[in-house]
């Protein structure tokens, strides 16, 4: 898409311009996902038309107490996904741990069992053949949390799985967009 | 089916499958599981309460003689 940036005062974008601007948000919604399993693959969630990603997970929750929504790209092998996380309560308890793992990210840090978290990802560059990263921050039962990681396959991804530690069933809704390309 | 189970979202088509995990999943989950209870931190003790200083703030000086 060709912006034009050279517009003079009382010009007006034409109509074609105006289509071409509604049709190329700098944020495309892609998808939406209800959340209800231990495991949900997203398949085919991640293609050449965007290099990076932003994820809205809205009231994400667990029957579980202190359990994560691991996050995993589909197809990793060996320990490749690295990731730590932080959580502080309104108390100032601090919780955090980071980890090396074969299959998982530690993704997204449930404190209080059946509480809605709000999280904001980002997953930069999981389709072409470079490190994949993500990063997030949540607001999680009364507290707030932060973190990310790498994945250093350097494999084009095409997919990604949200999976429950201890095998809790993960509900919420997901809601994936892609950044355009400049 | 199983208590783990699995839904596979074609994000392209809108098509969901459903199926019970594998064991070899279940393995693998249970062990990331036991790798995070073992290394989880969790600091509760003197943990500083938000927002309040750590030292009271400096009295200024007064501009007046």
């Amino acid at each position: 898409m060709t912006v034009r940036a050279n517009y003079s005062i009382g010009e007006r974008p034409t109509v074609s311009e105006m289509n071409t601007f509604s049709a190329n948000p700098a944020l495309q919604y892609i998808s939406q996902i209800n959340l209800n399993a231990v495991t949900t693959t997203i398949a085919s969630g991640f293609n050449s038309t965007y290099a990076n990603y932003h994820l809205e997970f809205s009231n994400l929750r667990s029957t579980t107490a202190s359990t994560l929504a691991l996050i995993s790209l589909t197809g990793g092998t060996g320990t490749s996904h690295h990731s730590s996380f932080r959580y502080t309560s309104e108390t100032g308890a601090v919780t955090l741990n980071s980890s090396a793992s074969a299959a998982y990210w530690l993704g997204i840090y449930l404190p209080t069992a059946n509480v809605g978290t709000q999280c904001s990802m980002d997953i930069f560059s999981p389709n072409v053949s470079l490190n994949t990263q993500y990063q997030f921050q949540a607001s999680s039962g009364l507290g707030g949390s932060f973190g990310g990681g790498i994945n250093t396959n350097n494999t084009s991804y095409v997919g990604f799985s949200i999976v429950g530690l201890f095998g809790s069933v993960i509900q919420g809704t997901l809601r994936i967009y892609g950044y355009r390309k400049v | 089916m199983s208590d783990y189970t699995s839904i596979e979202y074609n994000a392209e088509t809108g098509e969901t499958i459903e199926r019970a995990m594998t064991q070899d999943e279940i393995d693998a989950l249970m062990a990331m599981s036991a790798t995070f209870m073992e290394s989880i931190t969790i600091e509760t003790e003197n943990a500083p309460m938000p927002f309040e200083p750590s030292e009271p703030n400096p009295i200024p000086e007064s501009d007046e003689p």
